[in-house]
């Protein structure tokens, strides 16, 4: 048992919606990226979470992410001509990124951190309780 | 010597168990009052610290821990498709309280993170955490650990005003 409980989930946790948030970042930056290092449009990269056992080898331990994927859903075609990667018909693929998505999943794992930030207080205040004894 | 003009006062036939300690050179150098009443102060001592209600304590702040885990673990799967949250077996509180109406003799039972089965959830991934309660039941958790921790802190202020005669600041 640790001397603050808890705390490999939760620190685990924080690290886990930090990567997310990354990734939130590159996607809202890659938004109108038509020409990515590959050569071709850019497409949104999601993650997938996983829990995981605890060092006792029981559940209650903290999350990872197990995977960083790619949607591969096609972005929408505009009608551009003066656009540097226009087709011959003029039209531009553009990215499968959507702001107003990203900015939802940048807030629901901000508030994630927050909320594990939040056990980490908590956890704080009861080893600094648990220090007071006989005082 | 005014350790001398005090002790008398304290009943020499105190009616308390013999402590089952070895009598230390000191003590058995004393004369038998003086070292009676001293052998009763330490009994008294153990018997404090043995009580069930103290026992009883001590294991409750662990399970306050174990149980800070499980929500912590809770909290941090919060955004984990198909996560079951855990929680101690529903049962604890009764099979504790058992252990403890029945003065502490039987075993101690052990907290255990499981499953929480009797969780349910309306959210489409199939997560049963639910924020608002997992933080709420932190809370709570929190408060019972505080109690319990100034039950310690207490009994320990008291013993040291006992042998002190003033209370510690």
């Amino acid at each position: 048992m640790n001397f603050i409980s808890g705390i490999n989930a939760t620190s685990s946790a924080l690290e886990a919606e930090k990567i997310r948030m990354d990734i939130v970042a590159e996607n809202i930056s890659n938004a109108y990226t038509t020409k990515g290092i590959d050569g071709k449009v850019y497409q949104r990269k999601t993650v997938a979470f996983e829990s995981m056992m605890n060092s006792a080898g029981e559940r209650g331990g903290g999350v990872r992410i197990s995977e960083i994927g790619t949607d591969s859903t096609p972005g929408e075609m505009i009608y551009n001509p003066t656009h540097p990667h226009a087709d011959k018909d003029g039209m531009v693929q553009m990215p499968n990124v959507s702001v107003s998505t990203e900015m939802v999943d940048l807030l629901a794992a901000s508030r994630a951190y927050e909320a594990n930030l939040a056990v980490v207080r908590n956890a704080r205040q009861m080893a600094a309780k648990a220090l007071t004894i006989g005082r | 010597m005014r350790v001398r003009q005090i002790l008398p006062l304290v009943p020499t036939r105190f009616p308390l168990p013999q402590p089952a300690i070895p009598v230390f050179m000191p003590i058995s150098g004393l004369s038998t009052p003086l070292a009676h009443t001293l052998l009763c102060l330490i009994a008294m001592i153990e018997q404090l610290f043995s009580s069930a209600n103290y026992q009883a304590t001590k294991q409750l702040l662990d399970v306050a821990m174990v149980r800070h885990e499980a929500l912590a673990a809770n909290l941090s799967n919060i955004e984990t498709p198909g996560y079951k949250r855990v929680d101690l077996p529903k049962d604890f509180a009764q099979e504790f309280a058992a252990h403890v109406r029945a003065g502490g003799g039987s075993a101690v039972p052990t907290p255990k993170i499981v499953e929480d089965s009797a969780a349910s959830s309306r959210r489409k991934d199939g997560n049963t955490v639910q924020l608002d309660k997992e933080l709420l039941a932190m809370s709570k958790n929190e408060a019972e650990y505080d109690m319990l921790t100034e039950f310690v802190s207490g009994s320990i202020k008291q013993l040291k005003l006992a042998i002190t005669g003033r209370s510690a600041s």
